[in-house]
């Protein structure tokens, strides 16, 4: 396992004094690899913290060019880049706060070729893809090789996040066996609230890896920023599941 | 016996509300809840929790007392209980 430097030990000075996380957990964290897609709203935010945790190395998926609609929360765009891949801008960002972060930048959404092979390479995953196929995906490979998971999604100003641990918690097929049918592609949202559930990702991850805490497991999250209204709901197992067999 | 419903996301969105408050007789049990509740708001509701064959549509989670149940569960309604209908959600 990787030490860490001089230069690390004084950017995580503040972090390192958390109780049962301190150096060993620092240095969990920076021989770790995070899987992250997309880069949106939620992906950016998690990508920019876990590169400002100090996480060794992101997996960036997430296909197409920067969009003038993606800049009301996608933090990791930016304008003099519309037009050019998001996962360059991506990349851009993250190493002007931490050049020390190896980053692996796939210029493509998760797909049925690719999955295997990004879930393989990462410790942990974090699910922010607009798309349920996609999430499904990350679920199944996740599940089969046995990598945590944390699922955050937001509509609207709502928003939730589990964390799925294969063999001890419900997988996302559990909570959604079949194609949900009323999702579209285009959904409301303020930065601010894909950002703050993108912030308790940030932070399931930091605690997965680092080992302390108590991760969501076999809980869901839920918060409505309307009203300010926050629930942890137990949520289980769901037997024959077609995913994790539970 | 009076049951709150609260609603979250595309089910939100067809109800028109965030919660409301319906009025049960006593013995009724969750699934016939949920069916009732498709002639109380309209055709777009039930079209979400229920497919052509009137078979639910696990996807959409069904949340008591902030603990989840499946609609197959044997639950008959108090007084008081709260039931959340949840729609699944992707946004990122």
């Amino acid at each position: 396992m990787k030490q860490l430097t001089a230069e690390e030990l004084a950017t995580y000075e503040w972090q390192l004094d958390v109780p049962d996380h301190g150096v060993e957990g620092q240095e969990r964290l920076k021989n770790s690899t995070v899987l992250v897609s997309r880069c949106g709203g939620l992906g950016s935010v998690v990508a920019y913290e876990l590169a400002a945790a100090g996480i060794g190395t992101l997996i960036l998926a997430h296909a197409g060019n920067v969009k003038p609609s993606d800049l009301n929360r996608q933090l990791l765009m930016t304008h003099d880049w519309l037009g050019k891949p998001r996962v360059e801008s991506a990349e851009r960002r993250l190493k002007e706060l931490n050049p020390r972060l190896n980053i692996i930048s796939v210029p493509e959404n998760i797909n049925e070729a690719n999955a295997e092979k990004l879930v393989g390479m990462a410790d942990v995953i974090v699910d922010a893809a607009p798309l349920f196929e996609e999430r499904f995906l990350m679920n199944r490979e996740a599940v089969k090789q046995g990598k945590p998971l944390v699922d955050c999604a937001m509509y609207e100003l709502e928003a939730q996040i589990t964390t799925v641990v294969p063999g001890e918690t419900a997988c996302l097929s559990c909570l959604y066996p079949e194609q949900p049918i009323a999702w579209k592609r285009r959904f409301p949202v303020f930065g601010a609230v894909s950002g703050t559930i993108a912030c308790l990702g940030a932070m399931e991850a930091i605690k997965l890896i680092s080992g302390f805490g108590e991760p969501l497991k076999n809980k869901l999250l839920t918060m409505n920023m309307r009203t300010m209204d926050i629930q942890t709901i137990g949520i289980k197992q769901r037997k024959g599941c077609a995913v994790c067999g539970s | 016996m009076d049951i709150t419903l609260k609603f979250t996301a595309q089910i939100k969105d067809v109800v028109g509300k965030a919660s409301d408050t319906v009025t049960v007789s006593n013995g009724t049990n969750l699934q016939e809840l949920l069916t009732n509740l498709g002639m109380t708001y309209g055709d777009r509701f039930k079209t979400i929790l229920f497919d052509e064959q009137g078979a639910y549509r696990h996807s959409n989670l069904i949340v008591i007392d902030q603990s989840q149940v499946n609609y197959d569960d044997d639950v008959t309604l108090a007084d008081g209980m709260e039931i959340t209908l949840m729609s699944p959600i992707s946004g990122g």
